[in-house]
């Protein structure tokens, strides 16, 4: 994955991080945002700094093959001894400096851990549960929550509409004798600052709408990434107008 | 450069370095990349490894302009695997230069 922006990249490095289990996640993040910054501060573009840290992919998997050296060389692992033996001459210090060849079977070893771990459990029950969640949940609460947010919307166009309506009206009642088209009991300017105020309620709306849009997203979101957590062990879908350091 | 190769020296260059003085990430990464290529995004990892291991350490250092940074530091196991990996490139680098030059004794 080629990122251009500090955002793009810190994103897919975080999710990238997560969905293979790796360690310290937050330490790691902490490291690259402070990296773009001082490549900024030092003129660097984002763009720059991200094509010298080089490929996503590249960089996750040192991790993994960290992560699994460092599995491996702690006493209880089982299975790695073989190979730790091998490094005789550094075998005092060689624990901890594991040398190069050793790392292919780390790498495959970490990997199969990785993918066999979300499967583990029971996956049948998972789907029972979810199956029932989406019958006796989601089934109503999604189109409750969508038919009070079109409700919404609508009322927010009513507003913003009806509202530059009678400003307008109250404009041309000023230049034209509308008392043939309109009944009005209010005098002009009345009127326009009566339309004023509703497209300024209207203005209110307009933001409770999309906060409201934004939140049915993430909703929905939420409830599909559940799927697939129970699933694949990992999430699919990154949140809309989430903050990458939180 | 053989990948390989790569990842096994620039343990002992990041050793070497902090061996000189504490440094942080960007500083360290731009010491390495003026001297030679690398993918800088993978010196990370190699940091975190370290580590782990506990042959380097971090701290935090609050700054008056912007927010805090994250130093690292060599440790005393660090040092010791320093001069052992040192010693041992020195006389596989002499090893091979013979042999490049063609001065190696029959």
């Amino acid at each position: 994955m080629i990122c251009n922006t500090k955002t793009e990249f810190l994103t897919g490095l975080r999710i990238a991080l997560e969905n293979n289990n790796v360690t310290d996640t937050r330490d790691i993040l902490t490291d690259f945002r402070q990296h773009f910054e001082d490549g900024e501060a030092a003129g660097e573009s984002e763009a720059d700094v991200c094509r010298k840290l080089g490929d996503i992919d590249e960089i996750i998997k040192q991790y993994i093959t960290e992560d699994a050296e460092q599995k491996a060389s702690t006493p209880d692992a089982s299975g790695f001894g073989a190979n730790a033996g091998t490094g005789a001459p550094e075998a005092n210090t060689g624990a901890q400096v594991n040398t190069a060849p050793q790392t292919p079977n780390y790498y495959t070893a970490a990997q199969n851990t990785a993918s066999q771990a979300p499967s583990s459990g029971s996956k049948a029950g998972k789907i029972v549960g979810l199956v029932c969640l989406d019958v006796f949940v989601f089934s109503w609460a999604v189109p409750s929550l969508l038919s009070v947010i079109l409700g919404l919307i609508g009322t927010t166009i009513g507003f913003v509409v009806s509202g530059i309506a009678v400003f307008i009206v109250g404009m041309l009642s000023f230049f034209i004798d509308l008392s043939g088209f309109v009944v009005t009991g209010f005098v002009p300017l009345s009127l326009i600052f009566l339309g004023i105020m509703m497209s300024a309620l209207g203005g209110m709306l307009v933001i409770a709408s999309i906060a409201a849009v934004k939140g049915f997203i993430n909703v929905i979101i939420s409830i599909i990434n559940l799927h697939a957590r129970w699933l694949s062990g990992h999430n699919i879908l990154e949140k809309i107008g989430k903050r990458e350091d939180d | 450069m053989q990948s390989q190769l790569k990842r096994g020296t620039l343990e002992l260059c990041v050793l070497s370095i902090l061996c000189r003085g504490d440094r942080y990430g960007y500083e360290l990464v731009n010491i390495i990349s003026g001297c030679m290529h690398i993918t800088e995004g993978t010196i990370y990892p190699l940091m975190k490894r370290l580590k782990d291991a506990g042959n380097i350490d971090s701290y935090i250092v609050e700054s008056q302009e912007g927010p805090p940074r994250k130093y690292y530091n060599i440790t005393d196991s660090g040092r010791a695997i320093q001069k052992e990996q040192e010693d041992e490139w020195r006389n596989f680098s002499t090893a091979i230069n013979k042999i490049l030059d063609g001065e190696e004794q029959l």
